[in-house]
């Protein structure tokens, strides 16, 4: 075995570790946190990190740790709806287009290179100016700025399994498109999904948190992590503390998830065997 | 070469019309009238009535459309409702702040990924690829307003050594004014960069096991040059590419690093305008940052075939 397949090894393990360590924290904190979360305590204000609160406590006297555990669940749920919607509308974009080809083609491709040039959180702040701030709005504006980027990648897989032979066998043997297109297209674009959906996750998690970060996201007093590092930006030369650790979970997060996705990358496509 | 930068010139007029297209609807799907909002407390049905003609807003909606495409396409993008400048001055004085932040941070990570992930790719399964593998998939894992905190924090607060937060301009004091710049350009340029260099080395090691590689190793040729000549400019051309896309993040990622370090820049004026509902200054935003993003693409498409002459000219 070599090295940098131990590595690679190594690699898999610890991003499984840190993503199952952060999954049953967020579970755990769905049921309970050590303190309220949202709850106001006017007397413990901006206390440092103590055998009491473990990551001291917030501008509003709540504890850091209890809002760390109970913002996972929003952060984590905003990004994996968002995903789901850019999942689903991209698939079926990318499937038409790409299967029927023609002008449908040449005209989506334009607006595709049109959508691709307003940057993921511009658009997604754009969306959220027209249809409101909130959970929901957060939602569906990621889920609308990913769905060009999962719709170009459909897009793709389906041109080239378009030219494989049991594409024309089932257009030989006289099935509709549609059959077609659900039991012979879509299956085989499950796989190259599976590994974008890795890195779509971790971007969405990253734009969640910095479209809170910019007082956009899920509005207060539910924690997110990046409202949390946001709130602490005001506290910050004299209690640190308040944005350290969010930013150290949300950092773990992305870090799990990238070397699962660069895990998923080299077990189901080996062309990229060499990242 | 005069045909292919024609052609692709030609390529980028549908991308802004439907840009144009799409900022239009959305600007227009806000909630509200208005000529309702510009009239303010004067109730009069025929005030109201005469505003919405004076902006065409009864005119249907793709003769809205036009005239206000004409508009934008003489440069006039309206009035800002905050401070009722002209938008397209409010933006010019915000987009050089930005361009010092974005085009440093652009060619550091550029200077750093390539030769970087040459050396990786090199050094495949190395002790130094592994390294640099590593510090990379990290960088790629740190939120970039999160490390511009870290950053302010260490430097700027314990140590000391650099200013936290502010922005001086360049034609005032120009080593406050660079030092003022240093910690957001590496926040923002991370990312950026530990992209490029994994990119570059999968384009090299792709390179590296190349026929005519092999062939020039046997033909004696020097391993710095097998590198240098042969495996460098072979394994750019993908690379650019990826650069010319990377801009459009970094526009994006220049909201969140600018309000982190408080830097008057067209990201911070986004988000401001946002929050103060100046849609003409976010429309005019979203027009600009795209026509940005499709220049440079066009710019990266004629510099293609320069790296890569088999691309087609």
């Amino acid at each position: 075995m070599t090295r940098i397949m131990k590595t690679r090894r190594y690699n898999e393990v610890i991003g499984k570790y840190i993503f199952a360590s952060i999954l049953i924290m967020i579970i755990i904190g769905t049921f309970y946190t050590p303190y309220d979360p949202i709850a106001i305590n006017l007397d413990n204000i901006l206390s440092s990190p103590s055998w009491k609160h473990l990551l001291g406590t917030d501008q509003f006297g709540r504890d850091v740790f209890s809002r760390i555990m109970s913002a996972g669940r929003i952060s984590a749920s905003v990004s994996f709806f968002a995903v789901m919607i850019a999942l689903v509308l991209g698939t079926f974009i990318g499937v038409i287009v790409g299967f029927w080809g023609g002008w449908v083609d040449r005209v989506f491709m334009v607006f595709l290179d049109a959508l691709m040039a307003l940057p993921g959180i511009l658009l997604a702040l754009a969306i959220m100016m027209v249809i409101g701030a909130g959970m929901s709005a957060l939602i569906i504006a990621l889920g609308v700025a990913y769905t060009p980027n999962v719709a170009r990648l459909v897009r793709g897989i389906v041109l080239s399994i378009k030219q494989k032979e049991y594409i024309e066998a089932s257009k030989v043997l006289g099935n509709s498109k549609v059959y077609t297109v659900v039991f012979h297209v879509l299956p085989n674009c499950i796989t190259p999904l599976t590994v974008a959906v890795s890195s779509l996750f971790s971007a969405a998690l990253l734009a969640e948190s910095a479209l809170s970060f910019l007082g956009m996201g899920v509005p207060p007093p539910s924690p997110t992590w990046g409202g949390m590092l946001a709130d602490g930006k005001q506290y910050f030369s004299t209690a640190p503390w308040v944005s350290i650790f969010p930013g150290v979970v949300v950092s773990l997060t992305l870090l799990a998830v990238n070397l699962l996705g660069d895990a998923l990358r080299d077990r189901f496509d080996p062309r990229m065997n060499n990242m | 070469m005069i045909a292919y930068i024609v052609k692709k010139m030609l390529l980028a007029i549908p991308t802004l019309f439907i840009v144009a297209l799409i900022v239009f609807c959305l600007m227009r799907s806000i909630p509200g009238d208005p000529a309702m909002i510009l009239a303010g407390d004067i109730n009069d049905p025929l005030i109201v009535e005469q505003i919405r003609k004076s902006l065409g807003l009864d005119q249907p909606l793709p003769m809205q459309f036009f005239l206000w495409g004409k508009q934008v396409l003489s440069g006039n993008l309206g009035f800002s409702a905050m401070t009722g400048e002209p938008v397209f001055e409010t933006m010019s004085k915000r987009i050089g702040v930005t361009a010092l932040l974005v085009v440093p941070a652009l060619i550091l990570s550029v200077l750093f990924a390539v030769p970087a992930g040459l050396y990786a790719a090199w050094n495949q399964n190395k002790k130094g690829d592994i390294t640099i593998m590593v510090c990379l998939i990290v960088a790629i894992s740190i939120p970039s307003f999160w490390m511009g905190m870290m950053l302010i924090l260490i430097f700027g607060v314990w140590l000391g050594w650099l200013p936290t937060v502010g922005y001086v301009p360049f034609g005032e004091d120009f080593w406050q004014a660079g030092k003022y710049m240093i910690l957001p350009v590496i926040s923002i340029m991370l990312v950026e960069m530990a992209t490029i260099t994994r990119m570059m080395r999968s384009n090299a090691i792709e390179v590296l096991r190349q026929d005519y590689i092999t062939h020039a190793r046997a033909k004696g040729v020097s391993e710095r040059n097998v590198l240098l000549k042969h495996t460098l400019k072979n394994s750019f051309a993908p690379t650019l590419t990826l650069i010319g896309l990377m801009l459009g993040s970094l526009l994006g990622g220049a909201a969140v690093v600018e309000t982190v370090f408080s830097i008057p820049g067209i990201g911070r004026l986004l988000v401001d305008s946002i929050y103060a509902r100046d849609y003409a200054v976010v429309q005019g935003i979203l027009l600009f940052v795209s026509l940005i993003y499709v220049i440079t693409n066009l710019l990266v498409d004629v510099l293609y075939p320069f790296f890569d002459p088999r691309v087609k000219l």
